[in-house]
C-alpha cells in the first residue's frame, strides 16, 4: 500500500504542451472548483502542485454534481494521469461511462497504456476487468497479450498473474497456458509464480474434475525432477512437486525415493532435499505402506530423525525449532533411534 | 535471494527516533507524498496512531489533530467510510476507521448499525466480500468485513449481521495446496493474504479446519538467512513480512518457528538511525506503514523490552485498546 513518491520536476501552466489550468478554460467557466478545505495554502508551491490541484478542485465539484458528460471524462482522465492509485477516481470514472455508453474500444487502449506506467496498482486491473467484460466480441487474447507483455519485464507481478487467471477462467483459454508457464520456468526456474500457475492449469482445466490424473502426476513428476535436478536449491519446484503427490501420499511414488538418494549424493546439504526424504519416510510411517527389502518401521524411522536433525543442527538452522518439533514428534508415533540433539540445543542462536 | 545487513545498520530499537519520524511525518502536509497518498489517509492514520500508541505517545498526535473530525468528514451515506473526505466508501478504510475510533477512544461516535449494514452489503452469494460496490473481490475484504464487525463490539452476532459460515467457507477455498493463501481461489500464496485468511478465520473460530502444521511451515519457511521475512518464495525480505507472518504464527500457536532474534536483527538494521522511522529493507526510505509492521513484529517478540506495548496480532491494535473497549478474542492455543 505504501509508495514513495519523488516529486516530478516543476511544470510551468504554460510550458510546452501546453497545459492550461482548468481554472482558465472557458469551457469550465460554468464549474465553481471545489477546494478540499478552505485554509490558506503554502506560498511556496511548484508549479504542478498546482496542476495537481486544480485538476482535482475541479474533479471534486463535478463529482459533487455528479456530472456525467464528456468533459468530465477528460477530467477523470487527466487526474488518473496523476494519481492512477485514486480509486474514487476511478470509481467516478466507470458511472460516467456507464450513463454515456461509452466506447469499451477506446477505454481498453487508455486501460492499456496505464496499466503499462502503473503495473503494481489494484484500480487499473480492477478496471481492466470491468471494460474487459463490457466489451462485446472480446475473446480474451489481448488479456493474454497485455499480461505476458508486464510479466516479460516482471515476471512476478501478483496482479498480472491473477487477471491472467481470471482471464483463463473466463474465456476459457486453458490450452496454450502449460507451455506458457514452460517458458517462464525455462527463463527463471525461482519463479514462483509460474510454478503456482502450473498447478493451477492441471488442478483446474477440466473444470470440476480433478486434472491430476495418475498420467498427468507421472508426466509432471518427471517435469519437476528434471528441474530440481539441475537446480536443487529451489523451493518452488519442490513445492510443486508436494503438490501432485498431496491426494495420494509421497509414498506411492517410489520413484521420489529413488531420485532423492541419487541427488543425496552430490546435495547433502539442500535443505528441500532433505526435509522431502524426510517427510517420504513419515509418510510410509504414516500410512503404514510395505517396505522395501531390508527396510523395517524402526530402521526408516531412524533415517527420518537422522533426516531431521540433519535439518535442526546443520542445513537448515533458522528453523530448528520446527524440525526438533517434527523430530519429536516422529519419534513419540514411530520411535526410531533419537540423535543425540544436545549439540542442536546449545549450538547459538546466531552464526 | 535476499540482502546481506550492512555492517554499520542499527543493532538496537530506537524507540525515541520513530516516534518523533511519525509525529513529522503527518505535520508535512503539504507535500507530495502527503498529497499523493490522500486515497489512503484513513490507513495512513490508523498506522501512525496504532504505532504511536505502541510506543506510548498516542497523546502527542491526539493533541494535534481532531480525529472526531476527520471520522466524521469521511464517513459516507451508505454507512461504510472513505479514506478522505469526498471519498467513496471502501471495507478497506471502513476497518481503518474502526481502529482510529478504538485507538481515539471515539467508538461511542460511529454508528455501529449503519456499518454493519454497510459490511452486510458487500457480502456475496459466495460468502466473498466486495470491497466497495464496484465488485472486486479479495480475502482482504473477508478480513475487513468481519474484523470491523467484531471490533464494533459485534463479535458474538457475526451469525446474524452476515453469512458467517459462508464467509469463512470462501476463505477456505481461497487455501493452496502449500498451505498458504491467495486473493482468491486459485490465487498464489502470499504473506499479506495468509494474515487476512488466518484473521477471519480466527474471528469465526475456525482455525481448526487448517492443516495448520502446513500453513505454519509455509509461514516459517519466509524466513532467509539475512533474518528478513518475504511475501512468497524466491521474493526479497520486507519489514511489514514481519507482520503479516509473525502475527499469523502468533495466531496459529507456532511463533517459535521462526528466529525471533535474526528478525529483529533486520528490523533494527532497516531503521533510519538519524530520523527515525523504518523501511521496507535497510538502506530504504522510511515510511508510517514500515514503521507500524517493524514495530509490531518487535511487540510480538516480546523483544522491544519496556518500550513497546503489547499487541494484539488478529488486529493489530495495542492489547490494552482491546481491553479498554471490553473486546476479547481467545488465541487459540493451536492444539
Amino acid at each position: 500500500q505504501s509508495q514513495h513518491l519523488i516529486e516530478p520536476a516543476a511544470m510551468s501552466a504554460t510550458a510546452a504542451g501546453g497545459w492550461v489550468l482548468y481554472r482558465d478554460r472557458p469551457d469550465w467557466a460554468d464549474v465553481t472548483p471545489l477546494k478540499q478545505d478552505e485554509s490558506e495554502r503554502t506560498v511556496l508551491r511548484i508549479a504542478y502542485t498546482e496542476k495537481f490541484s486544480d485538476v482535482h478542485d475541479y474533479l471534486r465539484a463535478c463529482m459533487r454534481a455528479d456530472e456525467r458528460s464528456q468533459r468530465t471524462l477528460a477530467l477523470t482522465a487527466d487526474a488518473i494521469e496523476l494519481n492512477p492509485a485514486n480509486y474514487t477516481t476511478w470509481s467516478y470514472r466507470r458511472a460516467i461511462l456507464a450513463s454515456l455508453d461509452g466506447d469499451m474500444e477506446a477505454e481498453m487502449k487508455l486501460v492499456r497504456g496505464i496499466i503499462l506506467r502503473n503495473q503494481k496498482n489494484y484500480q487499473v486491473w480492477y478496471h481492466r476487468r470491468w471494460v474487459a467484460t463490457r466489451l462485446s466480441g472480446a475473446d480474451g487474447t489481448s488479456e493474454l497479450e497485455l499480461t505476458g507483455e508486464v510479466l516479460t519485464e516482471d515476471s512476478k507481478n501478483y496482479h498480472a498473474w491473477e487477471h491472467r487467471q481470471w482471464a483463463i477462467r473466463h474465456f476459457n483459454l486453458w490450452e496454450r497456458e502449460l507451455a506458457y508457464t514452460e517458458l517462464l520456468i525455462g527463463t527463471d526456474v525461482r519463479n514462483n509464480s509460474a510454478w503456482h500457475q502450473r498447478h493451477f492449469v492441471l488442478a483446474n482445466r477440466n473444470g470440476e474434475a480433478s486434472g491430476l490424473t495418475p498420467d498427468v502426476v507421472a508426466a509432471e513428476t518427471e517435469f519437476a525432477l528434471n528441474w530440481i535436478g539441475q537446480c536443487p536449491n529451489n523451493e518452488s519446484a519442490w513445492s510443486f512437486l508436494r503438490g501432485l503427490h498431496l491426494d495420494t501420499g509421497l509414498a506411492d511414488c517410489p520413484r521420489l525415493l529413488q531420485f532423492c538418494r541419487e541427488l543425496l549424493a552430490t546435495e547433502a546439504g539442500c535443505p528441500h532435499l532433505l526435509a522431502f526424504m524426510a517427510d517420504y519416510r513419515a509418510d510410509q510411517l504414516d500410512r503404514r505402506c510395505p517396505l522395501a527389502e531390508g527396510e523395517t518401521r524402526e530402521s526408516v524411522a531412524t533415517e527420518a530423525l537422522r533426516l531431521l536433525h540433519l535439518l535442526a543442527t546443520k542445513a537448515d538452522r533458522i528453523r530448528r525449532r520446527y524440525w526438533l518439533f517434527v523430530a519429536g514428534d516422529l519419534h513419540a508415533r514411530h520411535g526410531g533411534q533419537m540423535p543425540e540433539l544436545q549439540e542442536g540445543l546449545v549450538q547459538p542462536e546466531l552464526d | 535471494t535476499d540482502i546481506s545487513l550492512p555492517a554499520d545498520a542499527p543493532k538496537q530499537l530506537l524507540p525515541e527516533k520513530h516516534a518523533d519520524f511519525l509525529l513529522q511525518y503527518c505535520s508535512s502536509q503539504d507535500n507530495y507524498e502527503y498529497v499523493m497518498t490522500e486515497y489512503l489517509r484513513m490507513s495512513g492514520l490508523y498506522w501512525t496512531a496504532s504505532a504511536l500508541d505502541l510506543l506510548g505517545r498516542l497523546p502527542d498526535l491526539r493533541q494535534r489533530m481532531d480525529a472526531a473530525a476527520f471520522l466524521r468528514d469521511c464517513a459516507r451515506p451508505d454507512g461504510g467510510y472513505g479514506p478522505a473526505p469526498g471519498h467513496d466508501s471502501h471495507l478497506l478504510y471502513t476497518l481503518s476507521a474502526v481502529q482510529v475510533a478504538l485507538l481515539f477512544d471515539l467508538r461511542d461516535s460511529l454508528d455501529a448499525g449503519a456499518i454493519a449494514g454497510f459490511v452486510r452489503g458487500l457480502q456475496r452469494p459466495d460468502g466473498s466480500f466486495q470491497g466497495d460496490r464496484w465488485g472486486e473481490v479479495d480475502t482482504r475484504f473477508s478480513f475487513c468485513a468481519l474484523a470491523a464487525l467484531f471490533l464494533l463490539g459485534l463479535g458474538d452476532r457475526l451469525d446474524d449481521l452476515v453469512d458467517a459460515r459462508a464467509a469463512g467457507d470462501f476463505v477456505l477455498t481461497c487455501a493452496n495446496w502449500d498451505g498458504g493463501f491467495g486473493t482468491r481461489p486459485g490465487s498464489e500464496s502470499h504473506s499479506g493474504q495468509v494474515y487476512c485468511c488466518i484473521g477471519a478465520l480466527s474471528i469465526l473460530g475456525r482455525l481448526h479446519e487448517l492443516d495448520v502444521d502446513r500453513t505454519a511451515l509455509w509461514l516459517a519457511e519466509r524466513q532467509l538467512a539475512s533474518g528478513g521475512l518475504n511475501g512468497r518464495p524466491e521474493k526479497l525480505p520486507d519489514v511489514c513480512y514481519s507482520w503479516w507472518v509473525l502475527a499469523s504464527l502468533a495466531m496459529l500457536g507456532r511463533l517459535s518457528w521462526i528466529s525471533g532474534e535474526r528478525l529483529l536483527r533486520f528490523v533494527c538494521a532497516a531503521q533510519d538511525p538519524e530520523a527515525g522511522g523504518i523501511a521496507d529493507r535497510p538502506g530504504d526510505l522510511c515510511d508510517p506503514f514500515h514503521t507500524l509492521f517493524g514495530l509490531a513484529g518487535a511487540s510480538l517478540l516480546r523483544l522491544g523490552g519496556d518500550s513497546l506495548k503489547a499487541i494484539n496480532p488478529t488486529f493489530c491494535l495495542p492489547v490494552d485498546c482491546l481491553d479498554r473497549h471490553g473486546l476479547r478474542l481467545p488465541l487459540w492455543t493451536g492444539d
